[in-house]
């Protein structure tokens, strides 16, 4: 475990070197994200304070639901960042490199990149969210443990979701669409799932589990999922990251480096 | 036009992903705005019919509008592979507009189909335009967003000559055209000074006017935006023309 982590800790330094080697580039991104997450909320506050609520939410829980998004979305694409480089590896042949490595793989593959830029976007998130959470009235410290639980599962499930688009990279070449393809997914979440009709709902709760990933810990916090309903979320959190690991398995032993 | 198509054909199971992605994030439009009519019949001056069918003529325009192959001017000119087409004996600028139509071509014909499937799925009320003048105008008002579109884009590829960081500025685009050109809700929503503000911008005479134009046909209202977008356009293309001139004069492609 520690040799892993000096591992983790190096390639990070690695790719905190290399961001601040193009930092106009890395300045105008975080800007980016910053005036996308001003917009945002500017929408959020102009179409809510309009309508009054939106699919029952009020404007402070539309942006806690919002501000859970950011900060799960901005964490996953910290620590996996090198998902989005992994196309190259695959074409190149060079991922065969990393697999005689003495470490695991996911160390290079999934974490070995961590986003120096979602590093600074995230602070504010985090601040932001902070404070609309402990400005709920009357906020029950049981929900509030269990949100930060559920975050936590949330972190899993993303982590799931990366290893998958590994695993279809290394079956199809195909990461860069994949990858997207679940970032417009999580999107859909940036909002109260309840905006959703069946049967769109529950495809985006139990199909593809962005839901519970996003969705479940807000509506745990304003104490609005039964026992039930925890349980069958957990469930499916487990399943999935299953069937990831196990994709990512078969994916293995199907690999016959395509470039080199 | 061809070539084009066969390029992207070539990487079918990007493209069909990328169709897939295309219909989720229309998907979230629709259900983000039918949630808005649950409890109100009107949205501002928006009933739910208009502002469904706003969503719709928006997806539409946006793959014939925003979607560019000129992104790829920018990685050819980074990468120096822009001297293979400017050796070809025939017109670079020639040769990236036929491509150009090519995949908004592609683009158009797929998002038809998408469009006409979540109609019959969702089964969403829309507005047909009775008024035969209002699609004359769309038309019209589609070539100059188109027009405005394409210089914007392109000039953002000439960033190229000078900077090897064309990624941000273009990412940057991206945002200021998913929220100030109209294809997350019609700018008119605004509070009248941000919409008036809007409009000495290029954005919203990209997707927004046509689509305007579209659902309310002509007015006197429209004299004024449709003048600015025409200036917009002649001033784009004088622009994008200069900022090649200068380009390509400097332009040297090491290695090569």
């Amino acid at each position: 475990m520690k040799r892993n982590l000096k591992i983790f800790w190096l390639l990070s330094t690695y790719s905190a070197k290399t961001a601040l080697q193009h930092r106009v580039g890395m300045i105008s991104f975080v800007a980016g994200k910053m005036i996308r997450f001003v917009f945002y909320v500017l929408f959020i506050y102009f179409l809510v304070s309009k309508t009054r609520f939106l699919a029952g939410y009020s404007l402070q829980q539309t942006i806690i639901f919002f501000l859970t998004f950011n900060f799960l979305d901005t964490l996953a694409q910290l620590l996996f960042r090198e998902v989005y480089r992994f196309r190259p590896l695959i074409v190149s042949g060079e991922f065969d490199n990393v697999l005689v490595k003495p470490y695991h793989p996911f160390i290079r593959v999934l974490i070995g990149g961590v986003d120096i830029m979602d590093a600074i976007t995230i602070v504010p998130y985090l601040a932001f969210l902070l404070y609309f959470v402990l400005k709920i009235p009357h906020l029950n410290a049981i929900n509030a443990v269990l949100y930060g639980g559920f975050l936590i599962n949330g972190l899993l499930l993303a982590t799931a979701f990366h290893i998958l688009i590994l695993a279809v990279g290394i079956l199809t070449t195909e990461v860069d669409n994949t990858i997207m393809m679940y970032r417009d997914f999580t999107k859909m979440l940036s909002l109260p799932i309840d905006i959703y009709k069946e049967p769109f709902r529950s495809f985006l709760m139990f199909v593809i589990p962005v839901g519970i990933m996003m969705a479940v810990p807000v509506k745990i916090l304003f104490g609005l999922l039964t026992p039930n309903m925890v349980i069958i979320t957990i469930m499916i959190s487990i399943v999935f990251t299953l069937i990831s690991f196990f994709t990512w398995n078969r994916a293995l032993k199907r690999y016959q480096s395509w470039g080199g | 036009m061809y070539v084009g198509i066969i390029q992207v054909f070539t990487y079918r199971l990007s493209f069909f992903l990328w169709r897939v992605r295309n219909v989720f994030n229309l998907i979230f439009i629709y259900f983000l705005w039918t949630s808005v009519f649950t409890k109100q019949v009107l949205f501002l001056s928006y009933t739910q019919e208009k502002l469904i069918t706003y969503i719709l003529v928006i997806s539409l325009l946006s793959s014939l509008i925003l979607v560019t192959r000129t992104i790829d001017v920018g990685a050819d000119i980074l990468s120096g592979d822009i001297m293979n087409h400017l050796l070809k004996p025939f017109s670079f600028f020639r040769f990236i507009v036929s491509r150009e139509f090519a995949d908004k071509f592609l683009n158009l014909f797929f998002t038809v189909i998408e469009i006409f499937i979540l109609i019959v799925v969702l089964k969403p009320h829309i507005f047909i335009q009775n008024n035969s003048g209002a699609y004359l105008l769309l038309i019209i008002t589609m070539i100059i967003g188109g027009i405005i579109s394409f210089f914007v884009s392109l000039n953002l590829s000439f960033i190229a000559f000078w900077s090897n960081e064309i990624w941000a500025p273009r990412w940057i685009y991206s945002i200021f055209t998913w929220f100030l050109a109209g294809s997350f809700f019609p700018l008119d929503i605004l509070p009248k000074s941000v919409y008036n503000l809007l409009l000495l911008t290029p954005f919203p005479y990209m997707i927004f006017l046509p689509s305007k134009v579209f659902l309310d046909g002509f007015s006197a209202a429209l004299i004024v935006p449709i003048g600015i977008s025409i200036l917009w356009s002649i001033a784009l293309f004088f622009l994008t023309k200069k900022v090649w001139e200068t380009g390509i004069k400097n332009y040297s492609a090491y290695g090569r």
